[in-house]
Formats: structure tokens, sequence, C-alpha cells
């Protein structure tokens, strides 16, 4: 059975100190007697109602004392947890104080500290290091672009640009996906309805198939990070299924975009493991349509830095449908 | 002859730049680093300068910073990356215009060329403006959005922008179909007549401009449309 109380060490100290102070107070004096070393005490008064007084008045000074005692020994630690806990969200929180506590505090809190500065710096190597492939990768792409340019063979030449994209693609939701959360992107209050309006009219432009019905009221949102998400789901919906029906709608609580495609759709055991990085289906059922399977991962990765999700579902009459729901509050 | 100093370690993409570019009229001098640009800026004369960002030695970002500031070159970043959060950046540091690699070597060629005409025309560069104000809306010139009264953010399409900074661009003047059309083209891209109208109504829509009694964007008839801002210039 699960206890009501909660298990922390200013529980726990709380607890230790009321029953030694209880015992020391009460059962004290009885034990001397006992030994014959105290003569026993006078006889208990006769009022039972100052009786009570007297215990109450007793068990409250051992709480309070065994309180303040509990919080004394048990801050801390507790200062220490709340340090971590703001590590464990922003790498940039400041240090934990190092001169003051107990000495065990001081020195974990020393040791708290240097493992941050570690953290930090991997952290920075390995940004430099993601710049610094990206940019390599991308010079030789550069220089295929500038000599296909060159070439005479306009069928050819369409080819192989397509190719270039396409590595580029790869470059950019690979590098996307190893970079991760590296910059924490500001909230504003985002017209989602007209996020999704603009993407899909540049969409459009460029030639594809897609509509788009629907709108919301705006909800508090980080702008890039939903753009991101959203692309991932329209590209998808694009490449896989060739084409891709987005409606916007709202409950109470969620703003609701599905994005219905027309393509084979995903065997109903792999709905869940395709959100996997890397994951790619049977490839006799797709080939040759590009991207690494990182761009669903990407995308339930960002929805649920909103407190949101991505589910996938098979549509009757055939098409897959990704749900998006992002919480109106959160 | 547009003479236009390019900044790349890699001594290919110098080349091969320069000969595409020199297919548009530009003549190309290639360097590899910043302690080379220097010295070619102080021996020639350079319409523009386009500067990659990964440079052996100094980065192309603290160049760029440090050459805006004694010069008003224009600036155009040729960088890895491609969030906006790395746009706002790269623009931030003095540069005009921003591409990423692997980019279409004729969007190279378009944005030089937009890059010159705005610096010709001195309408200031987008670094310097970054925002434009009306009516407590916002345009957000660098992430291209728009930004309401009650500062709600509301994303626009690449069309939709183009359209509505020419708009903004030249307000309270009446402006004909062929001119917006003209502006608002994207690259590679066929608008027809009608569909400026179809653009125009988009954008009255996330203005939340009521079509039938419009205050922003007025229709008048039989020559085009007015961009009203109410503002004494």
């Amino acid at each position: 059975m699960k206890s009501v109380i909660p298990d922390s060490l200013f529980v726990r100290l709380f607890l230790l100190l009321f029953v030694i102070l209880s015992v020391s107070i009460f059962a004290g004096k009885e034990i001397f007697v006992l030994m014959g070393l105290e003569h026993a005490p006078p006889p208990v008064p006769r009022d039972p109602l100052r009786l009570y007084v007297i215990l109450a008045v007793r068990l409250v000074a051992v709480a309070l004392t065994a309180w303040v005692a509990a919080r004394w020994l048990s801050y801390p630690i507790k200062r220490m947890a709340n340090a971590a806990e703001e590590l464990g969200k922003n790498l940039n929180s400041p240090n934990i104080e190092e001169t003051s506590g107990p000495s065990e505090v001081r020195q974990a809190s020393k040791v708290f500290n240097q493992m941050k500065a570690r953290i930090n710096l991997q952290m920075e190597e390995r940004n430099r290091f993601l710049a610094a492939v990206s940019h390599d990768l991308r010079t030789p792409l550069t220089r295929l672009k500038l000599k296909a340019e060159k070439m005479d063979q306009q069928e050819l030449q369409a080819d192989i640009q397509e190719d270039i994209n396409e590595m580029a693609s790869i470059i950019d939701t690979t590098l996307d996906y190893l970079r991760g959360d590296e910059m924490p992107e500001a909230e504003c209050m985002l017209d989602i309805g007209a996020l999704v309006h603009s993407m899909v009219e540049d969409a459009e432009e460029r030639g594809e198939s897609i509509t788009v019905s629907g709108h919301s009221n705006p909800i508090r949102l980080q702008p890039l990070a939903i753009r991101r998400c959203m692309g991932n789901l329209i590209e998808n919906a694009l490449r896989y299924g060739e084409s891709a029906c987005i409606v916007i709608g709202e409950t109470d609580s969620n703003v609701v975009i599905t994005i219905r495609d027309s393509g084979p759709g995903i065997p109903e055991d792999q709905l869940e493991s395709v959100f996997a990085p890397f994951y790619r289906l049977d490839t006799s059922r797709n080939r040759n349509h590009g991207g690494v399977g990182l761009g669903l991962s990407i995308a339930r990765d960002m929805a649920r830095k909103q407190g949101g999700d991505i589910a996938l579902k098979n549509a009757q009459g055939g098409g897959l449908v990704a749900t998006l729901l992002l919480p109106k509050q959160h | 002859m547009v003479s236009v100093l390019i900044v790349d370690d890699d001594e290919q993409i110098r080349q091969l730049l320069r000969e595409y570019l020199a297919g548009f009229g530009m003549s190309v001098t290639g360097v590899t680093d910043g302690v080379a640009m220097e010295e070619a800026l102080e021996k020639n004369s350079f319409d523009l300068v386009i500067l990659d960002l990964m440079l052996p030695g100094e980065d192309g970002l603290s160049l760029c910073r440090s050459l805006r500031v004694r010069s008003d070159i224009p600036i155009l970043m040729l960088t890895a990356r491609g969030e906006a959060m790395d746009r706002v950046v790269g623009l931030e540091v003095g540069a005009d215009d921003y591409i990423v690699k692997p980019f279409e070597p004729r969007e190279l060629v378009a944005r030089i060329q937009s890059i010159l005409r705005r610096s010709r025309a001195g309408r200031g560069s987008l670094a310097e403006k970054k925002e434009a104000e009306f009516m407590g809306w916002r345009l957000d010139l660098i992430l291209r959005q728009l930004v309401s009264p009650e500062q709600v953010v509301i994303p626009l399409s690449n069309a939709e922008f183009r359209l509505l900074a020419v708009l903004v661009e030249h307000p309270n003047r009446v402006l004909t179909r062929e001119f917006l059309l003209d502006e608002a083209r994207g690259r590679g891209m066929e608008l027809f007549d009608r569909s400026i109208d179809i653009l125009i109504s988009r954008v009255r829509q996330k203005l939340n401009d009521d079509p039938r009694t419009p205050s922003l964007i007025k229709t008048v008839r039989g020559e085009g449309y007015l961009f009203d801002t109410k503002e004494p210039r």
C-alpha cells in the first residue's frame, strides 16, 4: 500500500526527531524511576482536563522542535535537489553555492558544478563538430550544383540537381535531429491556423497537391518548433502519399490538426514504431522515397515540447492520417 | 561591370563562381580568408562582398561585423545553416542578405542583383530596416511574419509577404495590378491578374480587413489598390 505521507528526507528526520523527543520526555523519567535512581513522581492530578492540556502542549512543543530541526537538516539537500532539477531544464542555470552548508553538501555541490561544466563543454564541442560537419558536407554539394549548371544535357542536369537537393535535405534533418534543442526558443501567441495556411500556400506555389481548411484561435507556442513539426508532417504526406488534405479544428482544450494523405498507409503494427529515429518501413513497400527516417521523430519531439503529441492511424478507404494535438494551455 | 569579392576557403567554389557569375556580367575576385580579404579591399574597390560563414582563422560573422563598422559595402553571407534563428544572427551582424549552401546558382544571382538594386536606390538594406509598422500592426521583415496589435504572431506565405512588403513600402498611393504583380512575383512563378486579387483578399483576411469596407487595403475601381495608413506623411 502506498503511504499518503511522502517519503522525503524532511519527513524521515521529522519522524525520527519526534519519536526521540517524545521518548525522552515521556519515557525518560519512567526509566529512571524503574531503575530506582529517582523518586516516583507525585500522583497524577485528578483533573483529566489539565492532564490533556499538558499532554497537548508537550506534543505541540515536541512537534515544533522536530519540524524546525528537520528543516534545518534537510534544507541543504533540498537546495541541491532543486539545482539539479533546474539543470535538467536549462544547462545555463547558475552554479550551486559551494561555500555554505555542511561539508558533505559543499563537496557534493562542488562535484555537481564540475559535472555541469563538463556537460557544457561537451555540448559546445558537439555543436562545433556539427557545424563543421554540416559545412564540410555542404561544400562539395555546392560545388556539384555549380558544376551541374555547366552541363548540356537538360534532363540529366535536372536529375542531378534533384539528387543534390535531396542530399541537402537529408543533411538538414539529420543535423536538426542531432542538434536537438540547443537553442531554447521563446514562446509567443501564434495564429496556428495562419501558419498552416501559409505553409500550404507555399507548397502550392511549388506545385504540390495540397489543400487546407479550418481555422483556430491563437495559442501560446514556440513558432519555429511548430513550423518544423508541421513542415515534417506535410513533407511526409507529400512524399509517401502524393497529396495532403489538412483540416484545422479545435476542442475545448486542444487545437487539432489532421493531415491525411492518399498513400498506402502504414501496417497497423508499425504505426507506433515509425516514430523511432531512423526507422524505415519495409523497403519493398516504400522504395526510393528518400528521407532518412527522422521526420516523424523530430515532429513528435517538437509537438511534445509544446505539451502536445502526434498520433497516426490508417484512414478508412485508404491513406494515412496524422493527428497533431496542441493543448491550449500548458 | 559589377565587381564582386568572394571570401571562401574552397578553391573550386571560388573558381566555379567566378565562371558562373562572369556569365551575368560580374567580375569576380576570390580570396581564402579574412586577411586576404582586407588586402583585396585595400587594393581595389568592390560593389559587393560574398562572405562564407566558416573560414580558417577569423570566422565570417566576426569579419562581417568588423567590416560593417567601417564600410557600408553590401555583404551577402554564404552559410551552412538554414534556421531562421541563424538568419537573424547573420543579418544582425550587418549582412544585407543570407543564402544557404548548397544554393541554386540562379538564386544567388537574383539575391546579388536585388541587394545591388536596393543599395543603389538607397532604400537601405534589410539589416537596417528589420520591421515596418502601420496602424498598430508590425511586419517583421526578417522572420517574414505579421504581428497584430494584440501581439499575436501571424505567419505569411511567401507570396503574401512579398505583396504586403510592396504595399507597406508604397503607402497611400494607388498601385496598379501590373505593378503589384511585377514586384510580388516570386522567382520562376507565374502570377496572373486574377491571382493578385486572390492574394489581396488573403492578405486582407490576415489583417482582419473587412473585404466589403476595407480600411487598410482599399480597392480603387479600374485602377488597382491603395494601402491606406491614414498617417500624415
